[in-house]
């Protein structure tokens, strides 16, 4: 069986990209994806996407830091139990300032973590059915369609507004 | 500010519910402090100069001198009263190794603490050269090895071997003349006995032609250090900001009101 | 705003991406001069090293001099790029999207110069690695309950933060970049981009985290500067020791930041015309707020006085005479007039929509921020407790050189970002103008 071919239909806005995908959810096409030089939240709202999950690696990430701050400031306290201004050996309100720094350090390097491995970065199939206007100005809907069939899914593009690029290999 | 009760650096000398957020340190068996009676000093600077010997102090020459970067670790504090010049107050001004050390928690490397016998350390090996200390400390009595001094021979002959000898970006500052103190230790301990009030003589007591210091124990209430802690003309210097100082001064109040 | 609807994305694309042509020769010329700057501030810092801390001008009492000054200094210019991006993002004030990559950038920059000086400050530079917290043949530790080391943190934090922010902004720009280029550039940013396309997948998780990223950067950028305010808040020097620093320092630093913007924006966007992306309205919104930070510190100001009068503290109050009416008088006026007077010349419409008047201001705040860290960290020490311990301060030559060193070190780096990268934010701008026309419609 021959491997569905991917249509990627190019639009220079996003209320046509929007009304075009509007119109896939009637017809036959299978939306691969959606590309756009802008984040849009029309976009995702018509793809129905549910909300990143990113937020769980950033309260984690927080978490986690908070208490390694923490506990690394008491430990190395402990470690000779000096004296220092005649302050206790484990000072609390110090060390919460170790502790909070360490809450904004891991929570963002959980953050980072998370975004690179939930949005699959770095890509090395980046370009695969990929066209650089995307970036531009225009936007792009990656749409699969059956063997034999890619005219007619360009021709969906063209009627909607938009310029259709075929993708020869599968 | 005026009116602050002397504070010794001892259970004693906090209040937690009116003065101090934390209690009190325990100290182990000594409690090293000093009492400088000013009524004696005649500014001599004897003192000074023994501290120097001692302690193998840089000499920085006339124009890091003027520049500010005098190495002494005590010196003798000339005020006068503009409107009498012949009335000159002596006030010898060291290191006051204080209970609440305000140089000591701002070290990010422990290299100023507080030692078991209430000794403010200073770890020369261990200072990295930040200076807070120095900013930090009310009395200004630390030094600061800017440059590597230089000993020309045969000056380098009259180093006192028992002292390390700093070099550049380290802080340093009185150390009561710990050796000794460790020398009078090792002594005790091989005797088999505590160290006796007296035995321990920094440079600068031993030197004092008018005996102004007195050096001992704090903690044993009989020693000549806690007699006369007791004197009435007993203060301390800013004695307000609660740094609970161990050098305490004799001073009769002879300003007219 | 109306400039910015006639802006399509083409047109952005076609006006950020200008700036990336070829450099003509005085380019380069900018460029080697500030190398040589660079290079005599090296030399300066190797000569202090090889002799001995003392080549600076610092003594006892003032044992902190400009390289302190100016580690707040730049910690200080940092801040406002966070402001800009962070803050405002959680705004929504769409006028911070044409200056935002920009300030960020100086963020970054800044706050790297910033973490300079500290080493430059030390006395034993080559034994920095005893303030880290790890586990060594010494069996020590770092002391956490020094205000250096929160700023150790604090700042090593902010410049991870604040970097990453920044590359996190710059990844669907760096692909647009990659999009337009051919050779070696396009390999480059081909790696730099991690092949970031903009689907929708990317963007779902990206918008999310980006407003995480701005969620937390807002509370670390007030946090760092309060710990840099705690180097002197914690100590008990008459005039450091005070509850007001921590915002009144938040609020001079944001100050400085902001007024190092326009210092920055105002050439940037006459040699690269993007005249019609940072447009007037959006440097008269930089130019308001310098208004109100100015009303902030200028209120700390007088708050200080107010205090050591307050405190019946004759060491207090002799400190802040001694801060007008002493040695550095001249220091303490530059710092209020240029501070708190200059900017209010802002409420007048026709000067804050005045390029020149801007830039001149902005220069004169820089001037007057930087002169504010001076009052602070020499005049504080210089007249403390005891007056027997009474002394001055001025910086000497290797001090200037290595200022010049660093100043140079920071154009440098903005210059070469500004002409190898995306200056302006291509996104965002398509996003603003995608907002404006969706609230026209």
């Amino acid at each position: 069986m021959p491997a569905d071919k991917y249509v990627l239909g190019l639009f220079t806005s996003e209320d046509k990209t929007v009304s075009a995908m509007q119109a896939m959810s009637e017809a036959p096409w299978q939306i691969e994806r959606v590309h756009s030089p802008i984040p849009s939240e029309r976009i995702l709202d018509s793809l129905a996407v549910k909300k990143s999950r990113l937020g769980y690696f950033t309260l984690a990430g927080g978490i986690v830091g908070f208490f390694a701050g923490l506990a690394l400031a008491v430990f190395t306290a402990t470690r000779w139990h000096l004296i220092v201004w005649g302050k206790p050996v484990v000072a609390w309100i110090p060390f919460f300032i170790v502790g909070f720094e360490f809450t904004i350090l891991f929570s963002v390097l959980a953050n980072v973590l998370g975004l690179i491995m939930l949005s699959d970065l770095p890509d090395l199939n980046w370009s695969e059915h990929y066209d650089p206007r995307c970036s531009g100005e225009h936007f792009g809907i990656l749409a699969r369609c059956p063997d034999g069939r890619q005219q007619e899914l360009a021709e969906f593009f063209r009627t909607q507004g938009g310029e259709p690029r075929l993708f020869e290999e599968n | 500010m005026w009116e602050f009760p002397l504070t010794l650096p001892l259970p004693e000398g906090y209040n937690n519910k009116v003065r101090d957020l934390y209690p009190s340190h325990e100290h182990n068996g000594y409690r090293w402090a000093m009492v400088v009676d000013l009524d004696r000093c005649i500014g001599c600077a004897a003192c000074a100069v023994a501290c120097y010997a001692e302690n193998n102090i840089g000499i920085v020459g006339e124009q890091q001198l003027i520049a500010g970067r005098e190495m002494a670790w005590l010196q003798v504090q000339r005020y006068q009263d503009p409107g009498r010049p012949e009335k000159v107050i002596f006030l010898p001004m060291l290191c006051q190794h204080c209970d609440n050390a305000p140089c000591e928690s701002v070290c990010p490397v422990f290299a100023p603490h507080h030692s078991k016998e209430g000794l403010n350390n200073q770890i020369y090996n261990r200072c990295i050269g930040t200076r807070f200390c120095s900013q930090d400390c009310p009395y200004k009595v630390r030094r600061f090895n800017w440059f590597t001094w230089q000993w020309p021979p045969p000056l380098n002959l009259q180093l006192n071997p028992d002292v390390t000898v700093r070099s550049k970006g380290v802080m340093e500052k009185c150390s009561f003349c710990v050796q000794r103190i460790k020398e009078a230790h090792n002594r005790a301990k091989n005797e088999g006995r505590a160290i006796r009030d007296g035995e321990v003589q920094p440079a600068c007591v031993q030197t004092c032609p008018t005996g102004v210091f007195t050096f001992g124990n704090l903690m044993d209430p009989n020693s000549e250090v806690s007699r006369k802690a007791k004197d009435k003309r007993a203060y301390q210097v800013m004695g307000y900001l609660n740094t609970k100082p161990a050098v305490i001064y004799l001073k009769k109040v002879v300003q007219e009101i | 705003m109306s400039q910015e609807f006639e802006l399509s994305y083409g047109e952005i694309d076609y006006t950020v991406l200008g700036s990336l042509r070829r450099p003509s020769s005085g380019y380069w010329l900018l460029v080697g001069a500030l190398v040589l700057g660079v290079v005599a501030g090296a030399i300066c810092w190797a000569y202090q090293i090889a002799v001995g801390i003392g080549a600076g001008g610092q003594n006892i009492p003032v044992a902190w001099g400009t390289y302190l000054i100016n580690f707040v200094f730049w910690v200080g210019i940092a801040h406002s790029g966070t402001l800009i991006s962070a803050i405002l993002h959680l705004f929504r004030a769409g006028w911070r999207n044409p200056i935002a990559r920009a300030a960020e950038t100086m963020t970054v920059f800044a706050v790297s110069i910033a973490g300079l000086f500290p080493f430059i400050h030390l006395g034993r530079v080559w034994l920095v690695y005893y303030m880290l917290p790890y586990p060594n043949q010494r069996n020590l530790w770092p002391n956490f309950q020094s205000p250096l080391v929160f700023d150790m943190v604090a700042i090593s934090t902010y410049l991870t933060v604040s970097s990453l922010f920044w590359y996190t902004g710059l990844l669907p720009d760096l692909a647009v970049v990659r999009d337009r280029a051919e050779g070696l550039r396009r390999k480059i940013f081909t790696v730099l981009s991690l092949g970031w396309t903009g689907k929708h997948e990317q963007w779902r998780h990206y918008t999310r985290g980006y407003l995480f990223f701005a969620a937390l950067a807002t509370p670390l950028v007030v946090s760092v500067h309060s710990v840099v305010s705690w180097d002197f808040a914690l100590s008990v020097v008459p005039g450091w020791h005070s509850t007001i620093f921590a915002p009144y320092f938040v609020a001079g630093a944001i100050h400085s930041g902001l007024a190092m913007v326009l210092t920055l924006m105002i050439p940037l966007r006459k040699v690269f015309n993007f005249e019609r992306i940072v447009t007037v309205d959006v440097l008269e919104n930089v130019a308001k707020t310098i208004i109100f930070t100015g009303l902030i510190v200028g209120y700390a100001y007088g708050v200080e006085y107010f205090l050591a009068w307050y405190s019946s503290n004759i060491v207090e109050q002799e400190a802040f005479r001694w801060r007008a009416m002493g040695a550095y008088s001249l220091e303490f006026w530059i710092m209020v007039v240029c501070n708190s007077l200059v900017p209010l010349l802002f409420f007048i419409k026709r000067i804050r929509r005045s390029i020149a008047w801007l830039f001149g201001i902005s220069l004169l705040v820089n001037v007057g921020m930087w002169y504010e860290r001076f009052v602070i960290i020499i005049g504080g020490v210089a007249h403390g407790f005891i007056p027997h311990a009474w002394g001055l301060y001025r910086p000497s030559l290797i001090e200037y050189g290595i200022m010049l060193g660093s100043f140079s070190l920071f154009f440098l780096l903005f210059v070469l970002f500004v002409k190898h990268f995306p200056s302006i934010s291509m996104t965002e701008m398509k996003e603003t103008i995608q907002e404006e026309a969706a609230h026209a419609g």
